[in-house]
């Protein structure tokens, strides 16, 4: 089931439904059997007192008070109560209000059996809960008072109607403000949970946010720290007349490094810029017919320095003319972006690159030997400003991959990785393959 | 000039640690230079004796944190010899950076002005 923000985002409204929160439930029952048991005991003495000559019959009213008692204490031991105490509850009400029926058919002419059923019945409807129960109940008051008024047709005439009418109304307000709070109760838990929802979503948001900004920080510093202590070395071999600040091979040397600083903070510039182009949706890519093979093997040419500084062994395997329907510089990127993180994650091991021609599709695969990927990251690591945990301490903005799968849908492709930790990993693209002229 | 004193620096960048050492060799000090901390704990292995370790705090493979760990634990003595900056380019308040801080004996932002660095290399190593 989807999670409760994302239920309210597909337009349908959150309806609490009234149910008993089971732990709340199931103390209230309790204090109601111990407070009708309890209850109809005092009356019990109270009419013994006050009225030796009433019809008073034993085993009934013994058998009220043990229901309501051993129900009580049954809840306490047994699970089945425990679970049923709800039922139980309402088995001892209709016991009761069937007794006092009862009695009341044998003492009509007596005001205390009168008072003491109505307050009875009154107390058990305003402890009804839900629409069902509360038909039953009246129900089956209905055809007791049916039963009795057959017996004795003048109760119909004294209290039998305006108690009718006490007892409905009660049950039926009762019934209502129990619903309402069970239901308040139960909207403010999903209020509460929703609330907590995206709380913790708008503080993984602003995480992922800071955590971004300080890798950003980091990512624009170094090649701008590069090239500054760059300048002040030149500066400082000129001031100093050093006949080699000037030689040839120092001065190349200085501007290779300051190019390849500034071609590193243009990498990362043009990342950023890219993802605020895909939050905006204006990302254009010409779809032309192009040589996949050829733009990889242009990549893997101008990648050659980077392969060689990173000590990885390339091994390539590239099919001549595999022809996609393509924007070259786009792919290009996904191509840079993938050997970007073969060399990052697997230093000095070996590179794979392989082009070949599929059925319908053109495959791109680019392989390492370094330290993989964790299965539970193989998603992750395709959004934005994501890395595998095991990835953290790799420089990068975690957006290589985001964008690189952006550009790869965009061309009706896939992208995937295929990996185990310490077992290297294996990035596929497939690209549909250009039709036929 | 008494003996050169060594430095060993611990950085992934390769340009910027050339250039640390190229600068800090131009001063007179002896510099060692290693990639990541598998190298670094490596070296620190041959060396025996260094007067100052700079250290940067994300490397790949290994953190800076988790670098400084391991030589805690496999060079205990070394360490305790060994003066220890720790630099980064990220923010104060990066878990990165903060996991990182109590390990060093001082934490800085990554030298961008050459006499910066030989200020602070001159005050660790006097310290």
């Amino acid at each position: 089931m989807l999670p409760l923000w994302q239920r309210k985002g597909s337009g349908k409204k959150l309806k609490p439904t009234p149910i008993y929160l089971y732990s709340d439930n199931l103390r209230i029952m309790r204090i109601l059997l111990l407070a009708g048991g309890t209850t109809y005991l005092v009356w019990w003495g109270l009419c013994e007192l006050t009225l030796p000559e009433a019809f008073n019959p034993l085993g009934s009213r013994l058998a009220v008070c043990a229901l309501f008692f051993i129900s009580w204490f049954a809840s306490h031991h047994d699970d089945w109560a425990r679970r049923n105490v709800a039922k139980l509850f309402y088995a001892c009400g209709w016991v009761l209000t069937f007794h006092y029926f009862y009695l009341f058919g044998h003492n009509i002419n007596d005001p205390n059996w009168i008072v003491g059923s109505y307050i009875t019945v009154v107390a058990l409807c305003a402890c009804i809960n839900d629409s069902t129960s509360f038909v039953a109940y009246i129900g089956f008051v209905l055809a007791l008072s049916i039963g009795i008024s057959a017996i004795g047709p003048q109760l119909l005439k004294t209290v039998f109607l305006t108690g009718m009418i006490t007892i409905l109304t009660f049950a039926y307000f009762g019934m209502r403000a129990r619903v309402r709070l069970v239901a308040r109760v139960i909207s403010e838990v999903q209020k509460n949970e929703t609330n907590l929802a995206l709380l913790e979503m708008n503080e993984r948001a602003l995480r992922l946010r800071n955590e971004f900004i300080s890798v950003a920080s980091h990512e624009l510093k170094t090649p701008l720290t590069t090239i500054k202590i760059q300048t002040q070395m030149a500066r400082r071999s000129f001031k100093k007349g050093d006949p080699e600040a000037l030689s040839a091979e120092r001065t190349t040397q200085t501007i290779d490094l300051i190019e390849r600083q500034a071609d590193k903070l243009k990498e990362l510039i043009d990342s950023m810029l890219d993802i605020s182009r895909i939050a905006l949706g204006r990302v254009d890519m010409k779809l032309v017919p192009c040589d996949l093979s050829a733009v990889v093997e242009d990549v893997v040419s101008n990648f050659s320095e980077t392969l060689k500084m990173s000590g990885c062994p390339v091994n390539i395997h590239i099919a001549k003319n595999v022809m996609i329907e393509g924007d070259a510089p786009r792919i290009e990127q996904v191509v840079v972006n993938l050997l970007t993180n073969a060399v990052k994650y697997a230093e000095g091991k070996p590179v794979t690159i392989s082009v070949a021609a599929e059925d319908n599709d053109a495959v791109l695969t680019v392989e390492d030997e370094g330290m993989g990927i964790a299965p539970e990251d193989h998603e992750r690591i395709f959004k934005k400003f994501e890395r595998g945990s095991t990835l953290k301490n790799i420089s990068g903005f975690g957006l290589g991959l985001f964008v690189s799968r952006y550009i790869v849908d965009a061309h009706r492709g896939t992208i995937g990785v295929e990996s185990e930790l310490g077992k290297g990993s294996r990035f596929i693209v497939k690209l549909p393959k250009a039709r036929q002229a | 000039m008494t003996a050169q004193k060594t430095i060993v620096i611990v950085d992934d960048s390769y340009d910027l640690t050339r250039l640390y050492k190229d600068f800090l060799t131009d001063e007179g000090y002896t510099v060692h230079t290693a990639r990541g901390g598998l190298e670094g704990l490596e070296l620190l292995r041959k060396l025996r004796s260094v007067d100052l370790l700079i250290v940067d705090c994300l490397m790949p493979r290994m953190t800076g944190a988790n670098f400084l760990r391991e030589l805690n634990r496999q060079m205990p003595l070394l360490r305790k010899r060994t003066y220890v900056i720790g630099m980064s380019g990220l923010v104060r308040e990066s878990e990165d950076r903060m996991e990182m801080e109590p390990l060093v004996d001082q934490m800085v932002e990554k030298a961008s002005e050459l006499e910066t660095l030989l200020q602070l290399v001159r005050e660790s190593i006097s310290a």
